[in-house]
């Protein structure tokens, strides 16, 4: 039974991991760089779930308001700073930024929500746990999986069925040749940033009664999102959702065997990948 | 009119110039330190960042390579000091070489793979590497001792007393400032900054860039690793702090604070950061947040960083003289700093 449990938190574990590595894999396909500050963006959609909870007593809202955080949030960086350093030879600056984006975001969630551990339990309906015979297994687990299906079906949905989904994969393919056929890419990548960012806050809230919030999570989250997108290829949406279930259940399974090097296991799967396919399972060749 | 060849052979004056300033510089930064106490724990933090900063910035500056995974090179000069000094004995002659072979024998084994990418790539998977390291230094408790680090560490042998500790890795900082210098101008270096800049045209000429690379990448490694030893035995304790990937962040921002092509610009910036933040951690528990709005700020406006800006001031002075002098020397004005 413990291998059913195994299977569900790697799966919802995964989920998370999704929601993260999704959004920094369409910003480095649009834009070229890796947000440092992506993890930054979780947490803060977790304290700002944890705020909503606490003062309007609606855990539903906070998933609702988090996410809308977290886009103004990136929509300002981008008109503020980013903006100013798009384009080609220019990686290093920026993920020097948002590197300082992400430590100016650790410190002033400290200073906001201070350095406790904050907890919150799971919402009413999805409280106690589904039995089955003898079996008994949380309820909540299955409403990440729940949502992280959905935002799945409905970001394949958007690339690949709308005009602007249709912008943002030219934007990706070749900025020039888009811009030429009259793609306004910075505001292409404006939005997929600012659509990033929102789907890393989500997963903050979502996380919420499953992992409590303290500082330091940032940074974890970020190097996993980061672990994930390059297992599954950069750039690719489907590929950070395999390699985020992959991720997962790497985490819960390692956890039931190799509960001392869990996190080592998932470092060495990483390594391994790129050592069978530099550019990751579903990525291209490198550009 | 001399054709101006990217990788000719610089005038010797500019080395010997920026030689002097450099001297000059240790010789201010030493006089506080030699007074002893907090402010020689400041120095000997400010020099090891800087050692460490310059390898990076060899990395960064001349061959591209923007790595994240510093800080698994100074976690393993750190570890391999602390482990031998404590176990072994505190001797210099076996904690450094040892300390610099780990980090070098780490920086081979991973630049297999990582020296395959390029760009983000590369940044990433050295970052990947550097956080293997991390983890198993926190969870493989029987060798690091885990989350509780290594603490009683001895004073390196004959160095027991900071200052000479001190004396040691300026020692260090200038060899490796020597050593650098040498090599961009040598034929390694210039392949590395050919491939740099056109990489599919160097390896064409048939230069074995590849393994320039990995040189070069083992060698960086392996000043880092002195450094981190250095280190150890200045603070006396390790953690598996010393792998986390904001030290390869901050070495960074030291590089980039300092000027990413130019090799002396690492000491200024740790020096720079090294107040800063004892400046500002002494006023704040934020001091993080300081930092991440210097960094914002220094990519913004400070292109170049401390050495782009100071050059720019004296190649601004320089002209002021020159018009001063105007008529003297006709030469004078045709031979423009570039």
């Amino acid at each position: 039974m413990q291998y059913v449990s195994a299977l569900f938190n790697g799966l919802s574990y995964g989920m998370l991991l999704f929601l993260l590595g999704a959004g920094l894999s369409l910003v480095f396909g649009v834009g070229r760089f890796i947000n440092l500050a992506h993890g930054g963006l979780f947490i803060i959609g977790g304290y700002v779930g944890f705020t909503v909870l606490n003062e309007l007593g609606n855990f539903w809202l906070g998933i609702l308001i988090g996410p809308m955080v977290g886009g103004a949030l990136g929509l300002a960086a981008d008109l503020l700073v980013l903006r100013r350093l798009h384009g080609h030879g220019r990686e290093l600056d920026q993920v020097l930024v948002t590197f300082g984006l992400a430590l100016i975001i650790a410190d002033a969630t400290r200073a906001g929500w201070g350095g406790d551990i904050r907890s919150v339990g799971a919402p009413a309906p999805f409280d106690r746990p589904i039995e089955i015979g003898d079996f008994s297994y949380p309820a909540y687990p299955l409403v990440i999986i729940g949502v992280g299906l959905l935002v799945f079906g409905l970001l394949w949905l958007l690339l690949q069925r709308t005009r602007v989904g249709a912008m943002i994969r030219a934007a990706a393919g070749d900025p020039q040749m888009a811009q030429v056929l009259g793609v306004p890419t910075a505001p292409v990548l404006r939005l997929t940033f600012a659509l990033g960012v929102a789907l890393a806050a989500l997963g903050g809230v979502v996380a919420l009664p499953r992992q409590a919030l303290a500082p330091g999570r940032d940074f974890e989250m970020l190097l996993l999102a980061l672990v994930v997108v390059v297992i599954g290829g950069l750039g690719r949406i489907e590929g950070a959702f395999w390699a985020a279930l992959l991720v997962g259940l790497t985490d819960s399974y390692g956890k039931l065997f190799f509960p001392e090097f869990t996190v080592a296991m998932i470092f060495g799967l990483l390594a391994l990948v790129l050592i069978w396919r530099p550019e990751g399972l579903l990525g291209r060749r490198a550009v | 009119m001399r054709l101006a060849l990217p990788y000719s052979r610089r005038p010797a004056a500019g080395s010997v110039a920026r030689a002097g300033v450099l001297v000059a510089a240790a010789g201010l930064a030493c006089m506080p330190p030699l007074a002893g106490g907090y402010s020689l724990h400041l120095g000997l933090e400010t020099v090891t960042l800087a050692l460490a900063a310059m390898s990076l910035g060899l990395l960064v500056g001349w061959g591209g390579l923007v790595s994240l995974g510093h800080a698994a090179f100074w976690g393993l000069g750190a570890y391999a000091a602390a482990l031998l000094s404590t176990h072994i004995g505190p001797w210099p002659w076996l904690v450094l070489p040892v300390a610099a072979a780990v980090a070098a024998g780490f920086a081979l084994a991973t630049g297999i793979f990582t020296l395959r990418s390029h760009g983000i790539f590369f940044l990433m998977l050295t970052l990947a590497f550097a956080q293997l390291a991390y983890v198993l230094s926190l969870q493989w408790r029987g060798l690091t001792n885990g989350d509780n680090g290594i603490s009683g560490i001895p004073g390196l042998a004959g160095f027991e007393d900071h200052r000479a500790l001190y004396g040691l890795a300026i020692g260090f900082l200038a060899a490796g400032y020597g050593l650098f210098s040498q090599l961009v101008r040598s034929p390694v270096g210039q392949v590395l900054d050919a491939a740099r800049q056109n990489e599919a045209r160097a390896r064409a000429l048939g230069y074995p860039v590849f393994a320039y690379r990995l040189a070069v990448y083992a060698l960086s490694a392996a000043l880092t690793g002195i450094a981190g030893a250095l280190a150890a035995h200045e603070r006396g304790f390790v953690h598996p702090r010393d792998f986390y990937w904001v030290v390869s962040g901050v070495m960074l921002v030291v590089v980039l604070l300092g000027g990413q092509r130019a090799l002396w610009g690492p000491v200024i910036g740790a020096s720079v950061y090294i107040a800063v933040e004892s400046w500002a951690s002494a006023r704040t528990e934020f001091w993080n947040l300081f930092l991440g709005l210097l960094l914002v700020a220094a990519v913004l406006w400070g292109r170049g960083g401390i050495a782009g800006v100071a050059g720019q001031a004296w190649r601004a002075a320089s002209r002021i003289q020159r018009l001063a002098l105007k008529g003297t020397d006709a030469g004078a004005a045709g031979r423009a700093r570039v």
